[in-house]
């Protein structure tokens, strides 16, 4: 099951933010057909409110590159770069309101969150919820 | 990180929506739960 159904099931909001303008959003949209809602923080403000690293090495370093020949070898292939090539990006679960419920910052290129565990702290948070409602 | 560190980081924070409006960050997730996922780059 993909990533969005699952998230629909728990109702739980899809929201991309890239570094890019909102027209390179619209390229984006289209050629991958992202579901969710897209924001764009060209000026990088959103990264750095969430603390979001941001250096030339993170994205080409020894680290990144390791993980890039994996997703090549898995059969992913990388397009062209629109948007700041040096942010790494992010996973927060968050809201509704003042709640951070999972918190994941690439520390470089390909470091990615495990799904999983953002889908596992959805469930807890959705179990605490209830257990509250009693 | 708290919500309650994050909070002052994000006062005043807009982004933008592909029609091209700004909305402050945190109405976001205001009403909702979301996955918020900061993207590396397009493409």
């Amino acid at each position: 099951m993909g990533i969005k159904k699952q998230l629909d099931e728990k109702d739980i909001s899809l929201v991309a933010v890239g570094s890019g303008t909102p027209d390179q959003a619209n390229v984006f949209v289209k050629k991958y057909g992202f579901t969710g809602e897209m924001f764009v923080s060209p000026d990088l403000s959103a990264y750095r409110a969430f603390k979001l690293v941001r250096g030339m090495w993170r994205s080409v370093g020894p680290a990144s590159v390791y993980r890039g020949i994996k997703a090549i070898t898995k059969g992913f292939r990388q397009g062209y770069t629109a948007g700041d090539p040096w942010q790494q990006g992010g996973i927060f679960l968050i809201g509704p309101g003042e709640r951070l419920l999972f918190e994941h910052r690439d520390r470089f290129a390909g470091d990615h969150a495990d799904l999983k565990e953002v889908l596992a702290a959805a469930e807890l948070s959705a179990a605490a919820e209830k257990g509250m409602d009693k | 990180m708290r919500y309650n560190d994050l909070k002052p980081r994000i006062s005043g924070v807009t982004v933008i929506k592909e029609q091209g409006e700004a909305v402050s960050l945190e109405s976001i997730w205001e009403s909702r739960v979301v996955l918020l996922a900061f993207l590396r780059h397009f493409g």
